[in-house]
């Protein structure tokens, strides 16, 4: 008896165990040489690649990272699945379901039941960013139509599909769904009856939900940061200034703040590497002082943005004004800046707090900006002149006892 | 204590090097659910580093502690433990350095409040509400 107590208490256990996911990311991250964050949103593949020599990083160790994170419901999954007979399902002697062709441009048609309108400008802004190598291959399914034509429709690509066009293509790469392989029991197991208006429903159907799946429901945009990356890393010359300037301030490029020296916000960033001063492109001049006046006086912590972004802006309206602000002034300022309110973020925090202060207590003069770049930058230009300090700065649009 | 908070480390009290890191805003309560796990004749519980500071501050200076000891953190058992596998000793030295890098403005408790435990824990708050 006591023998099969203790069996059944074990066996409890073990149901009852959870599944540790911080604790199961740990474990896996700390078989590698080198550590790497993993998140729901994201795992670092940039520091993980490191543990491959800074190269290609093969496609099952990413998997068993993403396993890792999505847990148990996704372990042990059946590996064995070859779609490349026809993942659709295939007939012998029939041809596949799916296979890709290329169409003539008199075949391909645009039914707009599953399709949205076309947007000139888009057209325009691939034509003149086009490349032969970046032809991404659109889908189209095939549909005999009651007249016993055949057409080509596309759910999806259109705009690459007329690119194309304006670039003298007369025949276009597709990957087809082929309607008329699909048996009768396959479209009436679907829903849909067994005439051929039901059977042309049933493609439709397909194409308006499969359309809806790639461009709304699981459309995972291009994130600024991975842009950023892509772009440092294939050389483009902005962003490999952008990181110079980073790198010689012992920051970086992050996705989340979670790193000392970690720059999040990247069009903010990009922003203010583009501000122009008196004498035209700064070329990143007053960011790169921004981004040294807030490392150089905290030492630690992630970029803020309402720190370094007020700074680039108080130096480029100082150079449109004529004049540049001295050097000493950073020093002073950080000294101020830090002894009064304490951390960065901290600092922009209680600047803020003091501008809103001064807005509800009706306090303040002079025109209200509508960002909070600008009321920190004017917050900044108070505190400094109400803490007496001599530096000749621009002056602030709006006043308030900060 | 109104709209401060404590940063506390303390030892583990069954003698592994190994420490914990926690913020509060309401330590009587937090020594009450420390003190539920063992008798107070074994062991009071009882912090024996603090710094106190506004809410917001404290808690980013508990962001930057864990982020520098992100893998150092056990996250094993029931309810995600979070002992850091270092003594108090090195965890005030690093918190100490932190403090002065990012410039937080928190105040480190003195000794002569250390370790603070129920006990001593009201003469902690008058000092700070006074001195406020």
């Amino acid at each position: 008896m006591a023998t099969m107590s203790l069996v059944a208490k074990q066996a409890r256990n073990r149901k009852s165990q959870p599944y540790n996911k911080k604790q199961a990311i740990i474990q896996f991250v700390k078989s590698f040489k080198h550590e790497f964050d993993m998140e729901d949103d994201s795992i670092d593949l940039r520091e993980m690649s490191k543990n491959f020599n800074d190269g290609p990083i093969p496609c099952e160790e990413i998997h068993k990272a993403i396993v890792t994170v999505l847990g148990p419901t996704f372990h042990n999954i059946t590996f064995g699945h070859d779609p490349s007979g026809g993942f659709l399902g295939y007939a012998s002697g029939q041809r596949p379901k799916e296979y890709f062709d290329y169409i003539s441009w008199h075949d391909l048609w645009l039914w707009t039941i599953f399709q949205r309108d076309v947007a000139p400008n888009h057209v325009k802004k691939i034509y003149f960013d086009f490349d032969e190598s970046s032809v991404i291959v659109p889908c189209i399914i095939k549909i005999t139509l009651i007249t016993g034509a055949t057409i080509y429709c596309v759910w999806d690509g259109h705009h690459t599909v007329q690119v194309c066009r304006l670039k003298g293509y007369t025949k276009f790469p597709a990957w087809i769904i082929d309607l008329d392989q699909f048996t009768t029991a396959e479209i009436e197991n679907a829903g849909f009856g067994d005439t051929d208006e039901e059977r042309i429903r049933f493609g439709c159907y397909i194409a308006g939900k499969n359309m809806r799946r790639i461009n709304g429901l699981n459309k995972r945009p291009l994130a600024p940061y991975d842009d950023f990356m892509i772009g440092l890393e294939t050389l483009d010359p902005k962003f490999v200034a952008m990181n110079n300037i980073l790198a010689s301030n012992g920051c970086m490029p992050k996705r989340h703040a979670s790193c000392d020296g970690a720059w999040t916000q990247i069009k903010s960033g990009i922003e203010c590497y583009d501000l122009e001063g008196g004498a035209g492109p700064s070329n990143g001049a007053f960011w790169s002082r921004a981004v040294a006046f807030q490392r150089n006086h905290w030492k630690k912590g992630h970029l803020v943005l309402e720190l370094y972004r007020p700074m680039a802006y108080l130096y480029a309206w100082a150079s449109v004004q004529g004049f540049n602000i001295p050097a000493s002034f950073d020093t002073e300022l950080a000294k101020m800046l830090s002894k009064a309110y304490g951390d960065a973020e901290e600092v922009q925090e209680l600047l803020k707090e003091s501008y809103w202060s001064a807005v509800n207590s009706l306090t303040i003069a002079g025109e209200q900006p509508q960002h909070d770049k600008f009321r920190v930058l004017n917050a900044i230009i108070n505190f400094y002149k109400q803490s007496g300090g001599k530096v000749m700065l621009p002056a602030p649009t709006c006043q308030w006892k900060v | 204590m109104k709209g401060q908070k404590l940063l506390y480390i303390f030892k583990d009290p069954m003698g592994s090097i190994d420490s914990k890191v926690g913020i509060t805003g309401n330590p009587a309560v937090r020594f009450g659910v420390y003190q539920n796990s063992y008798s107070r004749k074994s062991h009071v519980a009882c912090f024996d580093v603090v710094y106190i500071g506004p809410a917001r501050v404290i808690s980013r200076l508990e962001q930057a502690v864990k982020q520098q000891f992100n893998w150092d953190i056990d996250l094993s058992g029931a309810g995600h433990s979070e002992w850091i596998s270092q003594t108090h000793t090195a965890l005030e030295t690093a918190i100490d350095s932190i403090i002065e890098e990012w410039k937080f403005k928190v105040t480190k408790v003195p000794k002569r409040f250390l370790p603070l435990t129920t006990d001593n824990l009201k003469d902690l708050v008058e000092h700070y509400t006074v001195s406020k």
